[in-house]
């Protein structure tokens, strides 16, 4: 497991309107060259009356050897906050509370971050691959079903007929993205990143009509859990990975963009990628749902040449205009909300009392996220 | 005088309509359909309020037997997307 504590260089616990600022710890090493990014949250809590209590639950970027939180800042007029990972997935959290009143319920959130391109090369998975080295005991977890992503029936008849007698994990790997890729597309009607509920996605019953057939549109959540799904019922641990743009691609506007002075607005820029942990190679990143996006937005079709191009790259890297916040599907955030189990911890969560604000709707919410590239 | 008497037997006439249900809800998998749920019912004409409860899987509510019924109620649910049971009524 990478590691992901914090360590927190200033605190003034218990005051009102304090101004914690933390450094995260160091872990891997470096490789692409660098990118910049100061981000930016800004919190103002509406409710439909005037004197209302509020809890915040924001997530925060997790540290690996791609990206790295070097500074968090934050302030506010909340009554009591805490940072913690207190969940099943070790989620970065920062937790708010207003207790009830008339006044304003107001946060600022500020992360520098810095990431590099990340890739695991092809001949480094080929070799651990034919190795075939048993999966560690912690990475088992992600073999496992949640209430979104399940694992046996028709996605396991799924599964089967995809990878065929192929036993190589990275050859399972290969055929598993490349049908997902090929079989679905972004629907641009759906909220937000959708909801990634595979159950509802695939309906149908017939695994030939499904393997033949199936087209699903979805967003990045929904597209990246059909991916997830699918390859741990192949035997592969994979799992969804949440975050946020940040800012211009270098590869399609599609992907992420931002003005000539590397500033963007990116309240709704909210991504959902995968990976897949190949044991002697490690957790490997992926992107199936950015192909359909690039198809979308540039009126692409599969066998473009860009789309392919793309469609190898994302088979083992992701570009880094994006930083991950967590892994986690389906379970309970810390402290615990009154509605329960989350779905998934990509964007701000909030209750007033026992009604959820709606986190797709940063302007009723109400947030605003902007991001400035450091050049 | 009069009006007063007058207003207060209105007033324990109309809480005497007031009905307290449990509904019992199938599909909820997250947070947001709690609320798409209790936005459902609010905007039926005679709730006067709505709880929604993701781990109980459960809703409340406190409705006007004269201007709305059960099965308005499950319909309510029903467009939200999700499927209702009422598992108890309470005047």
């Amino acid at each position: 497991m990478q590691r992901r504590d914090f360590i927190k260089s200033s605190m003034a616990l218990g005051a009102i309107a304090v101004t914690p600022v933390i450094t995260f710890a160091n872990s891997e090493s470096k490789s692409a060259k660098s990118r910049k990014f100061i981000v930016n949250y800004s919190f103002d809590i509406k409710y439909d009356s005037k004197e209302f209590p509020a809890k915040l639950w924001n997530p925060l970027p997790f540290n690996a050897s791609y990206q790295k939180v070097k500074l968090l800042h934050f302030s506010g007029n909340y009554d009591s906050y805490n940072i913690n990972s207190k969940n099943d997935y070790d989620a970065n959290t920062l937790f708010a509370e207003w207790k009830k009143s008339d006044k304003k319920k107001v946060l600022n959130l500020q992360l520098e971050i810095e990431t590099r391109d990340r890739t695991v090369p092809i001949a480094k998975i080929k070799r651990a691959s034919k190795v075939n080295l048993p999966i560690p005991e912690d990475v088992k977890k992600y073999l496992e079903p949640t209430a979104h992503i399940p694992t046996g029936g028709i996605i396991k008849q799924l599964a089967d007929r995809i990878v065929g007698d192929s036993t190589d994990r990275f050859e399972k790997v290969k055929k598993v993205y490349l049908w997902c890729a090929s079989h679905t597309f972004r629907d641009k009607k759906v909220i937000g990143c959708g909801t990634g509920d595979v159950g509802k996605m695939v309906s149908q019953k017939e695994v030939e009509d499904i393997y033949k057939n199936g087209y699903y549109g979805g967003k990045c959540t929904d597209l990246s859990s059909l991916f997830t799904a699918i390859a741990r019922a192949a035997g592969i641990p994979t799992r969804e990975v949440f975050g946020i743009r940040l800012g211009k691609s270098h590869f399609s506007k599609a992907l992420g963009k931002s003005d000539d002075k590397g500033f963007a607005t990116i309240s709704t820029w909210q991504h959902c990628r995968a990976e897949y942990y190949i044991p002697g190679a490690g957790w490997i990143p992926t992107d199936p749902a950015d192909i359909t996006k690039l198809e979308l937005v540039e009126e692409l079709k599969f066998n473009d040449a860009k789309v392919q191009k793309l469609l190898e790259k994302y088979l083992n890297s992701w570009e880094m205009n994006w930083v991950g916040f967590n892994h986690a599907r389906d379970f309970e955030l810390f402290p615990k909300p009154a509605q329960y189990p989350i779905n998934m911890f990509g964007y701000p969560y909030a209750e007033v009392e026992d009604d959820v604000l709606n986190y797709y709707d940063p302007k009723t919410f109400e947030y605003k996220i902007t991001s400035q590239e450091i050049f | 005088m009069k009006k007063l008497i007058t207003l207060t037997l209105l007033s324990l006439c109309l809480q005497a309509e007031d009905k307290n249900i449990t509904i019992k809800i199938d599909g909820m998998t997250c947070p947001l359909c709690t609320m798409a749920i209790k936005k459902s019912l609010k905007s039926t004409k005679g709730v006067k309020k709505a709880k929604v409860s993701l781990p109980k899987k459960m809703a409340t509510v406190t409705f006007d037997n004269s201007e709305t019924n059960t099965t308005i109620l499950l319909n309510a649910i029903k467009k939200a997307g999700y499927k209702g049971e009422i598992e108890n009524a309470k005047n």
